[in-house]
């Protein structure tokens, strides 16, 4: 269960590229190439196994004009379902 | 399966440096996407059948800055034997910073970079199996070669159209022969209806066919074409045409870069590699009906 208070890294063989206003992920070991919306490529980008996710929402915040509860959810859901994808992986 | 066990009795016992036994004296210098390959170490039955499966790519003369190829030769024992019915044939490869393994069939392979780029073949197959090993082992080092010079090579169909090229790309069934045709017939040159070469210039990028397989012979082998558009292919009930996401546009490409993309020492440049190609080309969406026509819809709509 991913919350405000969980930190996560980029799994070791994801390479991943922002091309505003999507990105692009490579996973080499399965293999398999995604395209991710920009909220989460932001989030993926700043994915650096020591800030928890509040913390990436504040950096994330001021790219949306968007009140913070819903950004939150839309965060929290995004990082479940890349970690469902093996992109990122719980550290705490 | 760890690497190389699939084809090799002793995958421990792979060779550690680009030493060895050479088959012989002769070699054969080729010029493949841009770039001087010199082969060293054959006999002249594999030369010589290589310069008549390679004709036109040929270069006759070695370059000063030639990538330097040996052949070595291996034991066929050292080989798995291998039953190939309904089998899908896929290179094992391993990668380090400054170094590439490949296995296959009858071959095993190691690119270096110290720092220029070379390699080496050791294979088991004399004259009538060693053009398709080599062709193997060439497919791996153009690709290598060309990411390293910010290109990439492309699973794709090279069409040429008033002087530029455009590549379309698509997963495998998505039409790229059958659509190479459609354009023969409309009047269009094939580079290569399965692998093309991207190179960058001063004003962009370049297309550039490369002498490996595909179902249709080119007449337009040689020589580079401006890049014009990256299309996505697939067949469809009419012709119709539609915009391609940057994003979309690299993620197509990333899965159609053979050999670069699985090695985690190189995907980030590769990566950069095909943003810049995206970033310059005209991006679309195509699906293609089996009749003709769709080079008037290309002319209208890619050009707007």
């Amino acid at each position: 269960m991913i919350g405000v208070d969980t930190v996560l890294r980029r799994a070791k063989d994801v390479r991943h590229r922002l091309l505003p206003p999507e990105a692009v992920v490579i996973r080499q070991t399965v293999p398999e190439v995604l395209v991710l919306n920009d909220v989460a490529g932001e989030l993926l980008e700043r994915v650096d196994a020591r800030t928890p996710v509040s913390g990436l929402l504040d950096q994330v915040a001021p790219l949306y004009d968007v009140d913070r509860a819903t950004l939150e959810a839309d965060a929290l859901r995004f990082l479940t379902e890349l970690a469902e994808a093996g992109i990122v992986e719980v550290v705490a | 399966m760890s690497f190389g066990e699939r084809f090799l009795i002793h995958p421990d016992l792979f060779p550690a440096r680009l030493s060895g036994e050479s088959w012989g004296d002769a070699r054969l210098n080729l010029e493949i996407a841009g770039t001087s390959h010199a082969i060293e170490g054959l006999t002249d039955g594999q030369a010589a059948s290589m310069a008549e499966r390679f004709a036109g790519f040929d270069s006759g003369v070695p370059a000063k800055d030639a990538v330097r190829s040996r052949v070595f030769r291996m034991a066929p024992e050292e080989f798995r034997a291998i039953d190939t019915r309904g089998w899908n044939y896929d290179l094992d490869q391993d990668a380090g910073e400054t170094w590439v393994r490949i296995a296959g069939m009858r071959f095993v392979a190691r690119l270096a970079w110290r720092p220029d780029l070379e390699g080496a073949l050791w294979t088991a197959a004399s004259d009538v199996d060693f053009p398709g090993v080599l062709e193997n082992y060439l497919r791996v080092l153009a690709a290598y070669g060309l990411a390293a010079a910010g290109g990439a090579l492309l699973h794709s169909a090279g069409i040429v159209d008033d002087g530029e090229a455009s590549l379309f790309v698509g997963v495998s069934g998505a039409g790229k022969s059958t659509f190479s045709r459609l354009s023969l017939d409309e009047g269009r040159q094939v580079l290569s209806d399965d692998l093309n070469a991207l190179r960058p210039t001063t004003a962009g990028f370049e297309a550039l066919a490369v002498p490996f397989a595909g179902d249709i012979r080119s007449e337009a082998r040689t020589g580079a074409r401006p890049l014009r558009a990256i299309v996505r292919l697939r067949q469809g009930p009419e012709h119709r045409l539609a915009e391609l996401r940057p994003a979309a546009a690299v993620a197509l490409l990333a899965s159609c870069a053979p050999y670069v993309n699985r090695d985690p020492f190189r995907a980030e440049r590769l990566m950069t590699n095909l943003a810049s190609i995206v970033a310059g080309a005209e991006l679309r969406e195509l699906a293609f009906a089996l009749r003709p026509g769709v080079w008037s819809l290309m002319g209208r709509e890619v050009r707007a």
